[in-house]
């Protein structure tokens, strides 16, 4: 009995000299919803974050705090010689600790990404707060002008960007990091820009964008994509389900597709120890509008319309590949189909001069596509009145 | 250290007056001496002389515990109007004159004194060495009414009283079985309290039921003057906080725990009967759970279970959440929480304390006052702390709802002695919680756990049938299962006789033709 109470008072003892030493309270940490990193000089970063204003964000008991009028968020930025030296000078001015769980959103500056960014990517692996979900876009222009936008929507362009990726290529941190160092593969990162509102002057603010895709060789931005080379991209990376699709069938009139399901199938074979890609497509799509009025059930005007869908898509996915093996980027993977399909070949023969090769390899497109669902639009046999 | 060390106490007598054991004698003036100086300075015991011809006689009650009417009609005008032959004994008076059902004989003085305490009447006539106990008890008492306790949607509406002969009846109508056997005590020297005991002679083990009697049988003590006496008395761990005994104010759930081979304990004076053994999850269910239909039950216990778990941890990891585990809350959740908690002046943990303890308060406070002011004091901790001191920013309102959310989730528990040792579990909690975070909460749950799979009830582990785990009795727990699937009953306490019903009781539509 002596010897239990003996422990009790120990434990007691123990349990009051213990205390809360890493309690942090939710009005003492200041949440990151994005950080952009620029790239000033040669090692010179400029780090900027986007920090939600709590008592501006409504809340029965607002008021006070609101500094930077209505917004319910401001946006500082630090420099320093790497990413973690900006933080610190970033935090010396801010009463409350920089708190990195709930980023949503890492902006990478144009300069940056077109000269090498991997290195400032390491604080992210490193930083036990960071999280690997985090979505990762590059800016066209400075990262900071993205945060410091001001779109219509969402109180927080952060948000704003973060439901924009969803809805486009969607890439994370987890995914682009991998990529960094797959034999045969380049990195995608979703290009994001700044627009002004189109309503001719009236509240006109900053909005949001997303406008393709940067390609990167290595961790070093090539080019960006233009709309078709976008598309091709998310046709590629299996983004276009459920996604709407355009074709123009005659002079002035389109079809409009909606992508109900498609199969991506990738092949090659061993020529002359070089490898012949042909990328097969299989596309379902939906009819939403029959612009030209054709008779899709008639066999004839139904191959027309399918050739005319699959001659779209072709362009499209063939436009990004070429233009890529242009330039010596794999933006796809041909490299990696093959490091894993025939790694023996791959290790002799292509890993040391991939890149010089790219240029030279076949890679074809083929299309298939079906229209599974069509409207009564065009159809002559109708109901007798 | 030494204050710690309890000094070692020793055992007490209790002190009892001596019985009087002496016999009657013939002499009725004797008696009624030693009578009247043991009933000395009890007014409301009276002492009605008759005459039966010229054979004196008195009749002995305490006023107010007997039926008036009955002892006037059947003893009374029945001695006075009989015109007595030679030869007056006790069996002629018992067999031709009194028109009473229950007439005993007694030979003691101290039997004519409990007897008069008892409620019961008791005749002395000149001459004899016996007395005559008329049993026709009476007095005001409490109809059977509706429990308050544990009041239904749907079942029998009627609850025990405080009369154990009423409460007794009650159980004997649902149950019409000579296997119910019912075991009386009287325990308390000066309440003379009677305590019964009553089981299924084919279901409760003999082993449980020795238990339970020996274990009454140690009380020694003045009065019990309501179960909660006894419960404190046999239950396992006194120092458990959890309940090791059910209490109940329906016959129904003392009829059902029998049928599960339980021994229900009632105390006279108490409308609440004591079931034993208990397992923890008995406190989770109400009797309504098996009177309608199963899809329901299926549903509520479920909820049940969540709420116990709300109602246990909320508060606790809400304050882990918020001080240690930011990363946890989904963001937008984060920025509310962030922005209400903007101009709150206290840390969480201290927040959810003055917000928990003022809820107690006041679930105290409301339960104590009369009916009338009860009403009051809800309004003004509603508009108190419910709004003004969101208002005025001394608590922010996901803590208001937190504590509401608990407080409801504390009310869903059926049984109130199980959700009051939960709310007390909280507090602790809610310590852990603010001193170690999430981890803290892991430790008191690993405690708590291996603390209620430790506890026993009567030889019953209070946590099975999930430690140790019985497959087959988990048709009862978590879930309900039809009546017509529940064909054994629970083998915590019975051995044999497992049938409840014959199998094939599932209506389809092939048989019922």
């Amino acid at each position: 009995m002596k010897k239990i109470q003996h422990i009790l008072f120990v434990f007691v003892i123990a349990l009051t000299l213990t205390g809360c030493w890493d309690r942090t309270e939710v009005n003492d940490l200041a949440f990151i919803t994005s950080t952009g990193i620029d790239k000033l000089e040669d090692n010179l970063f400029q780090v900027s974050i986007q920090v939600p204003l709590p008592s501006a964000m409504g809340g029965p008991s607002g008021g006070g705090g609101g500094t930077s009028g209505n917004k319910p968020y401001y946006v500082d930025s630090g420099i320093g010689r790497n990413v973690r030296e900006a933080n610190d000078d970033m935090q010396r001015r801010m009463s409350r600790e920089l708190y990195f769980a709930h980023r949503r959103v890492i902006i990478l500056g144009e300069k940056l990404a077109s000269e090498g960014m991997e290195r400032s990517l390491d604080l992210i692996l490193e930083h036990p707060e960071s999280r690997l979900s985090t979505f990762m876009l590059v800016a066209k222009g400075n990262a900071m002008d993205i945060l410091t936008s001001s779109p219509h929507f969402e109180q927080i362009p952060a948000e704003a960007v973060r439901e924009l990726t969803k809805t486009a290529l969607k890439m994370n941190t987890r995914e682009i990091i991998n990529q960094l160092h797959l034999p045969g593969k380049d990195p995608i990162i979703p290009v994001v820009r700044t627009v002004t509102t189109q309503n001719n002057g009236q509240d006109e603010k900053i909005e949001l964008q997303i406008d393709g895709a940067a390609i990167l060789k290595d961790d070093v931005l090539q080019f960006m994509t233009n709309d078709q080379e976008a598309l091709g991209i998310s046709w590629l990376l299996k983004r276009m389900y459920e996604k709407k699709l355009t074709v123009s069938v005659r002079k002035e009139s389109e079809l409009n597709l909606i992508v109900e399901d498609y199969k991506l199938k990738p092949s090659y074979k061993i020529n002359n120890k070089l490898p012949e890609f042909t990328i097969s497509l299989f596309v379902d799509c939906n009819l939403l509008q029959n612009e030209p009025d054709l008779n899709l059930e008639d066999p004839d005007i139904y191959s027309l319309a399918t050739r005319k869908i699959e001659e779209e898509i072709k362009k499209q996915v063939a436009g990004i590949i070429n233009h890529a093996k242009s330039v010596g980027v794999d933006p796809y993977g041909l490299g990696w189909l093959v490091y894993r399909h025939d790694n023996k070949l791959w290790e002799e023969n292509l890993s040391k001069n991939w890149r010089e090769l790219l240029p030279d390899i076949k890679v074809a497109v083929n299309v298939e596509a079906e229209i599974a669902v069509i409207n009564n639009k065009g159809i002559k046999i109708r109901e007798a009145t | 250290m030494k204050r710690f060390i309890k000094p070692k106490k020793l055992i007490q007598e209790i002190v009892i007056q001596a019985p009087i054991e002496e016999p009657i004698v013939p002499n009725i003036q004797e008696n009624i001496k030693r009578l009247k100086s043991s009933f000395e300075k009890c007014s409301d015991v009276k002492f009605r002389e008759i005459k039966l011809e010229n054979i004196k006689a008195f009749i002995l009650f305490v006023d107010g515990l007997v039926d008036n009417q009955s002892i006037q009609f059947n003893a009374i005008h029945e001695l006075l109007s009989e015109t007595v032959h030679a030869q007056l004994t006790s069996e002629y008076i018992e067999q031709r004159i009194v028109s009473i059902s229950d007439v005993i004989e007694i030979e003691k003085l101290d039997d004519i004194v409990k007897n008069v305490l008892d409620g019961n009447t008791v005749l002395i006539v000149d001459g004899l060495e016996k007395a005559l106990v008329l049993n026709a008890k009476g007095g005001e008492r409490r109809a059977v009414a509706e429990p308050e306790t544990e009041t239904a949607v749907r079942g029998p509406k009627e609850g025990f009283v405080e009369n154990i002969a009423v409460n007794i009846a009650l159980i004997r109508q649902k149950l019409r079985s000579n296997h119910l056997k019912l075991i009386t005590k009287e325990i308390g020297t000066v309440s003379r309290t009677i305590v019964g005991m009553m089981y299924l002679e084919h279901l409760a083990s003999p082993e449980l039921v020795k238990e339970i009697e020996d274990r009454l049988e140690r009380i020694k003590i003045d009065a019990i003057l309501e179960s909660g006496y006894i419960e404190e008395f046999i239950e396992d761990s006194p120092s458990s906080l959890f309940p090791q005994i059910q209490n109940t104010e329906r016959p129904d759930t003392v009829a059902g725990n029998l049928l599960e081979g339980r021994v229900v304990i009632l105390i006279n004076g108490s409308p609440f009967a004591l079931i034993v053994p208990a397992t923890f999850w008995q406190f989770l269910q109400a009797n309504e759970d098996y009177y309608h239909r199963y899809h329901i039950s299926f549903f509520i216990r479920f909820l049940r279970i969540i709420m116990v778990f709300l109602a246990l941890l909320l508060p606790a990891i809400y304050i882990a959440v918020t001080t240690y585990h930011q990363e946890m809350i989904p963001t937008n959740l984060l920025y509310s929480i962030a922005a209400s908690r903007e101009s709150i002046p206290f840390p969480a943990f201290i927040e959810a304390m003055i917000m928990e303890i003022a809820f107690e308060a006041l679930r105290e406070a409301g339960l104590r006052l009369p009916k009338i002011v009860g009403q009051a004091v809800s309004i003004l901790g509603a508009l108190v702390i419910g709004q003004a001191a969101v208002e005025a920013g001394i608590v922010s309102a996901p803590m208001v709802i937190v504590v509401s959310l608990t407080g409801i989730a504390s009310f869903t528990i059926p049984k109130f002695n199980m959700a009051i040792s939960i709310r007390i579990l909280r507090f602790p909690m809610m310590f852990l919680a603010g001193m170690f975070g999430l981890f803290g909460i892991s430790i008191g749950g690993l405690i708590i756990v291996t603390h209620l799979c430790k506890l026993r009830s009567f030889g019953v582990p209070y946590f099975s049938p999930i430690a140790p785990l019985k497959w087959r009795e988990l048709k009862d727990i978590f879930v309900r299962y039809p009546w017509w699937a529940m064909d054994k009953r629970p083998t915590q306490t019975i051995e044999e006789n497992l049938n409840r019903q014959v199998d094939n009781l599932k209506p389809s539509s092939v048989q019922q033709k």
